[in-house]
């Protein structure tokens, strides 16, 4: 069943723009049924993979879109009470999110998706239709601005 | 920035990409991406009927001034044969009733005069009185 078999790569992608789970699984959804009317496009010679992975990232951003003025706001009040103790692992984590929210979408997609899951430059060009070159930058400014970011945490 | 620049970019610690790999992780279990899969072919399922909806429904836009003519026409035509079947009805019974009044008093009338009692016994009786 094609649905099984791209589920998890297609999450991996929705969660590395939207990044909150139920996004990503609401993402995932939509893109399904997009890349099920959109079958007649497809072309029988291209992987399957890459198409959907790129209808996945489309629908991802659609989503995350919708809903940035609440991000925002919600971050905004999160990181307002954000100081403890940097060396506690859930402090980490806690920080690492507030710090992946706060970077621009393309360039946390980039980021996710090259560093976390693996995705050549290539991939990800093709995934969120940049040029593969954007994609290299976009990792560089991104690994920079989140090392700045938590620049208090590097050494613990 | 140069490319020899991005090709040397450090790629971040260890510790932070092993607690974003963890914070990002898809869902664990079968059970999970079963329904998922339930819920997306449930989805796809809607959405190709609403697909045939929207065929059916185009093709009905296109006919809708074709069928209320039809209908109409089949109104029209019902009512028409309506008026004629009663026309035809009137005039069958008002060609018919004549003769039904011709035959319930033109014989009475025909067997008081010929042959009620009284003028058959006058006859006999001159008959024999004569011979």
């Amino acid at each position: 069943m094609l649905v099984q078999l791209h589920a998890k790569r297609a999450y991996a992608v929705a969660r590395a723009i939207v990044t909150v789970h139920e996004d990503a699984e609401d993402a995932v959804q939509e893109a399904f049924v997009r890349a099920y009317q959109a079958l007649d496009r497809f072309n029988l010679e291209q992987a399957f993979g890459p198409w959907l992975n790129r209808i996945v990232a489309n629908a991802a951003l659609d989503l995350a879109r919708r809903r940035k003025v609440r991000t925002t706001d919600e971050l905004h009040e999160s990181l307002a009470g954000s100081f403890r103790d940097p060396g506690e692992a859930d402090e980490l984590r806690r920080r690492l999110g507030e710090a992946l929210a706060q970077l621009p979408e393309r360039m946390r997609s980039v980021l996710v998706l090259h560093d976390i899951e693996g995705f050549a430059h290539s991939e990800i060009g093709k995934t969120l239709g940049i040029p593969e070159g954007t994609a290299r930058s976009d990792l560089h400014h991104a690994r920079q601005r989140l090392r700045g970011m938590l620049r208090d945490l590097r050494n613990d | 920035m140069t490319d020899n620049q991005i090709r040397l970019d450090e790629p971040l610690p260890d510790k932070v990409i092993a607690t974003v790999r963890d914070m990002y992780a898809p869902p664990d279990g079968d059970a999970y991406w079963s329904a998922l899969e339930s819920r997306i072919m449930a989805r796809i399922g809607d959405s190709a009927a609403g697909r045939w909806w929207m065929v059916v429904g185009s093709w009905a836009r296109g006919g809708l001034v074709a069928a209320a003519a039809i209908i109409v026409a089949a109104v029209v035509g019902a009512l028409l044969i309506q008026a004629h079947d009663q026309e035809l009805r009137t005039a069958y019974e008002s060609a018919t009733q004549p003769s039904i009044t011709q035959q319930v008093t033109v014989p009475t009338g025909a067997l008081s005069e010929r042959d009620g009692p009284d003028t058959r016994g006058a006859t006999f009786r001159d008959v024999i009185s004569s011979h």
